[in-house]
């Protein structure tokens, strides 16, 4: 067990005895100590069955004490004592007057065990070719993963007066090795990256609440901190050392204030809200250890954007039938950052600002026989500085939606809404002919900002026939069509249907269960082309003659199901508590081509295709009312087949590879017995 | 050109003292308490209920809730006509049953909490404009706690969440460190989506500092929106791309050589003609800082 979690666990069981002090009178405590082994086993040692907990053998513990005495109250929670994913949470203070928070979270992110590779240095910024890159056989084994730590607190001062102020501190810790890649048309190489950051923030806010007027005042500040600035590395393919940067120290300040108004005419609710950030990162290029390029106008790059947004809504219910909402928001984004220039390489189009702006209403009307019609406008602007495809765009978003629930066993609601986007483009392309490879931003439009018209439709239905049974069922589907693309993405659709029913069968058996499908495809068109090179021409409308310069277009289609059941059966006076979960998922995806190109494209079958089965029983037995024993038991197996990772290789022609997300399957069965004391 | 900002901040304490002009119009007298029965009549029929409710915070008198009030009928209210007519289900009582207007049960609970720091947006919020209550979400009667239980309370209406928080991509939700109101205020936001924060790149930069940058090459997508490439719950593809990568890049750079080639299945490690440039993680084999660029020789977001 690790050092902190022991210090946390006898700082939390230290909370017994003081609370016991205060143990008198208008006083309740109450709480749990749990303890027991888990037992676990993964054939495959999967980083994926890992990823975001500890599932490890070993000792297993929880702890849970609420006390309140008066208006002082004091809980603590303490979950997966010692392992790598534990969790402490502490809060007290007076009702009314004070509140205050401690807590301490660890959380596991897996990526890859048993990754290799041919350098030594792994976790630190220096990575040096230690092993034959050529022999496998010789490279060394490390694991990909991240551990996160949190850790803060805060407290929130009413003092029982309408006036409030409330504070935070935490900091993150992240530590560990992830992947990258980097590389040239020499060669590609797959690292680790050294993980080692430190984020520290503060925030503090104050202000007046009254049941019609609130407002108050918000500041934050947040450093990051990264060990680590550069990667400097060994390249195997052209043997000299390169440099890549990695995320650099940022500050990051924020302003805001808030403002609300409750009980205007007409039963309205007015929200105002203004907030200003400046984020500033400031380094030198000898930092990155990478060469000077010629002609560099400065040394130093000063990072500094600052937003500004402000948003205001207007709700109001100015008849029993009737309710509005009218809303505005503007977000303006600056950056005022140093213009990096050089020798062949100018650089002011690449620091990106933008504003927007969006205005619109909404109305919902109680029409006869429990229906309501409800609708809505809302408009947007875009306005971008160094975003030539798309300078600008307006979008108008209409919808319509009618609920009805005239029945007593059924809620039905169906909506429809349309989006109509209009991109303006501004590019200045004086010079330019078809031989020159930028003539092609003539013809791709960008599906995140692109002209399209959007249409979506949603049915929602509630059904409820007796008082032990509820069920409900939706279904969405969304088309966008980027009207103008001849290049991109020019139409993607989704279907999605989900149902879920609990049915409280009787007093010893409840049971539920959800399903889903999804299916989602996308169209694009490409250009296979090499401007200038033997007459290829930019130009994806015309034949210029070369077989190597094709047309070809990808049509992608995914199909994803789920379907899950639980069960709880109290037996025994429900001394016996019993609990299962059975879970299947399966993805199965699909990319075929057509290309006007003499090779015929061949179409991809493994394309995220994958399962996964879950299945989990817990039985807990209540030998007396202060003492009960848990059973459990998890199985979970997951398979993945995908093109991509397919007959997977460390070092292909050209390439070293890790072995980063390589092992995606598992088999792993996990049991669990604890002993719970509850007081 | 920031003084424009100045007087955005300034507009909202203007209107606050407008507003204090208006505070003489509150007020109004109370009604007469009448037809209290006090909570030792509710509980001689519905004991169990009572019991709850006793070991609930709402029974504790320090705290100004119904305790410190009327008890039962603080919430219920007045109970003698529900006597007189002999009990029943909805007989001259407010019951926080389903049928009953959900902006009535709420209006109940606000009595209290309105002054709670986290409920300015509650009436222009996604689940009060929804008929979604307090109550729908929160157990009155809890014994310690009546915090709900997340995520589980949320996928009883968010269906779609409950799919997609299980796929292979995911964040760690269902593994419990990360809430739903991790990122979402329940009680209603400005925001779109009831996001806790003024935009979702605040939200994501909260635990993904790393990315937030500034850059000397932006890569404009990433400083718009996150949820242009990602999203937020769970995803068939990994690090919660809403799709694939290649595709999803090839979908916007279409430029000579290596974007506008295609990729099919012969480019895997097992076809006829593997390429890096598809096969493993594809385009990020070699552009690994596509969230933006920071060498001062423009690499193409490489280096």
């Amino acid at each position: 067990m690790k050092k902190r979690s022991i210090l946390l666990a006898t700082t939390a069981l230290f909370i017994l005895p003081v609370g016991g002090a205060f143990g008198a009178g208008d006083a309740g405590m109450s709480g749990s100590v749990e303890l027991g082994a888990r037992l676990a086993a993964d054939e495959d040692d999967g980083a994926k069955f890992m990823e975001y907990r500890d599932l490890e053998s070993g000792v297993i513990g929880n702890f849970m004490y609420n006390y309140y005495r008066d208006a002082l109250f004091f809980d603590v929670e303490a979950a997966g004592i010692g392992l790598d994913d534990q969790y402490y949470r502490l809060e007290g203070g007076l009702y009314n007057t004070l509140k205050f928070w401690l807590f301490y979270d660890e959380i596991p992110h897996n990526l890859s065990f048993d990754a290799r590779t041919f350098y030594s240095g792994v976790g630190g910024g220096d990575l040096n070719t230690a092993r034959n890159p050529a022999d496998e056989s010789t490279w060394r084994t490390f694991d990909y993963t991240i551990d996160t730590e949190q850790f803060g607190g805060g407290a929130e001062f009413l003092q029982g007066s309408p006036y409030f102020v409330r504070f935070n501190v935490s900091q993150e810790n992240k530590e560990g090795v992830r992947p990258l890649g980097s590389g040239s048309f020499s060669g590609v190489v797959e690292m680790p990256e050294p993980v080692d950051h430190t984020t520290n923030n503060v925030s503090l806010a104050g202000g007046y609440r009254s049941d019609t007027i609130s407002y108050s005042i918000s500041g934050m500040y947040s450093s990051f901190d990264n060990d680590n600035n550069a990667l400097e590395w060994d390249n195997p393919f052209i043997g000299i050392t390169e440099h890549n940067s990695l995320a650099q120290d940022s500050d990051y300040g924020k302003f805001g204030a808030d403002f609300t108004w409750h009980q205007l005419p007409m039963m309205s609710t007015l929200r105002l809200r203004g907030t200003y950030t400046t984020l500033s990162s400031d380094f030198h290029v000898s930092e990155l250890g990478a060469s000077i390029p010629a002609g560099l106008n400065s040394l130093t790059f000063d990072g500094d954007v600052t937003t500004a947004r402000f948003n205001a809504a207007l709700f109001s219910h100015p008849t029993d039938s009737l309710e509005t909402k009218v809303f505005f928001e503007y977000f303006d984004r600056d950056n005022d950052s140093t213009v990096i220039e050089y020798t062949g390489g100018g650089n002011d189009i690449h620091l990106y600002e933008y504003d927007r702006y969006n205005l619109g209403f909404d109305v919902g009307y109680d029409l006869v026989a429990d229906t309501t019609l409800g609708g809505g406008y809302t408009f947007e602007e875009v306005d971008r500085t160094n975003r030539h495809d798309a300078e600008s765009n307006s979008d108008h978003e209409f919808f319509v939606n009618v609920k009805n629930k005239s029945l007593d066993f059924l809620t039905a609601k169906v909506e429809y809404t349309y989006l109509n986007r209009d991109t303006d483009e501004d590019f200045d392309l004086a010079g330019v002919t078809p031989l020159d490879a930028e003539y092609i931003v003539l013809f791709v439009d960008r599906f995140d900002a692109a002209s399209k018209s959007k249409h979506e439709l949603e049915f929602a239905v509630e059904v409820y026939p007796f008082r032990a049974l509820d069920f409900g069922a939706s279904y969405t589907y969304v088309n966008n069509d980027y009207d103008d693309a001849i290049l991109g993405r020019t139409e993607d659709s989704g279907h999605e249907l989900y149902v879920d029913a609990m049915w409280r069968a009787a007093k010893f058996l409840s049971l539920g269960g959800f399903a889903g499908y999804e299916r989602y495809e996308s169209d694009s068109n490409h250009y296979n082309y090499r401007a200038g090179f033997q007459g290829q021409t930019a130009n994806p409308l015309v034949d210029d003659g070369n077989p190597d310069s094709f047309r070809w277009s990808q049509f992608d289609e995914e199909d994803y199901w789920t379907l899950g059941l639980t069960a709880k059966m109290p037996l025994m006076r429900d001394r016996l508590v019993l609990s299962f979960l059975a879970q299947y998922q399966e993805s199965d995806g699909e990319s075929d081509f057509t290309t006007e190109g003499a090779t015929p494209l061949e179409s991809i079958d493994e394309f995220e295709d994958y399962y996964i089965a879950t299945f989990e029983a817990r039985a807990s037995y209540a030998f007396t009312e202060a003492w009960a024993l848990n059973l459990g038991y998890l199985f979970e197996k997951s398979n993945y087949d995908d093109r991509q990772y397919e007959g997977y290789d460390l070092s292909p022609g050209g390439t070293y590879l890790s072995g980063a997300y390589a092992d995606h399957d598992y088999d792993a069965h996990v049991g669990y017995v604890t002993l719970k004391y509850s007081f | 050109m920031k003084r424009k900002y100045i007087m955005l901040f300034l507009l909202p304490f203007s209107l606050f003292l407008l507003s204090t002009q208006s505070q003489g119009a509150e007020g109004e007298a109370e009604e007469a308490a009448m037809g209290f029965i006090g909570a030792e009549t509710c509980q001689e029929c519905h004991e169990d209920t009572y019991a709850s409710y006793a070991r609930s915070i709402h029974s504790r008198k320090v705290i100004k809730g119904p305790a410190a009030q009327n008890a039962c009928e603080t919430c219920h209210g007045a109970g003698a006509e529900h006597v007189e007519k002999g009990g029943g289900r909805d007989v001259a009582i407010f019951s926080f049953e389903d049928d009953v207007d959900p902006e009535a049960r709420s209006a109940k609970c606000l009595s209290c909490h309105r002054q709670n720091t986290d409920m300015d947006s509650w009436e222009i919020g996604a689940h009060s404009r929804n008929e979604v209550s307090c109550d729908s979400c929160h157990d009155l009667h809890a014994d310690t706690s009546q915090r709900p239980s997340e995520p589980e309370v949320c996928f009883e209406c968010h269906q779609s969440v409950r799919i997609e928080v299980n796929k292979r991509s995911h964040h760690p939700i269902i593994e419990g460190k990360v809430s739903c109101s991790s990122c979402h205020q329940p009680h209603g936001s400005l925001t779109e989506g009831g996001l806790k924060t003024a935009g979702p790149q605040e939200l994501c930069y909260e635990c993904h500092a790393d990315k937030r940058g500034p850059y000397i090459y932006d890569h404009p997508p990433v400083e718009e929106d996150c949820m242009i490439c990602h999203t937020p719950h769970g995803s068939r593809h990994a690090k919660l791309m809403k799709e694939k990568v290649p595709n999803i890049c090839q979908d916007c750079h279409d430029w000579q050589r290596h974007p506008g080639t295609p990729y099919d299945n012969e480019a895997g490690f097992a076809g006829s003609g593997p390429s890096n440039r598809f096969f493993a993680r594809s385009c990020l084999n070699c552009h690994a800082t596509i969230h933006g660029g920071n060498t001062f020789e423009n690499h193409r977001f490489t280096r």
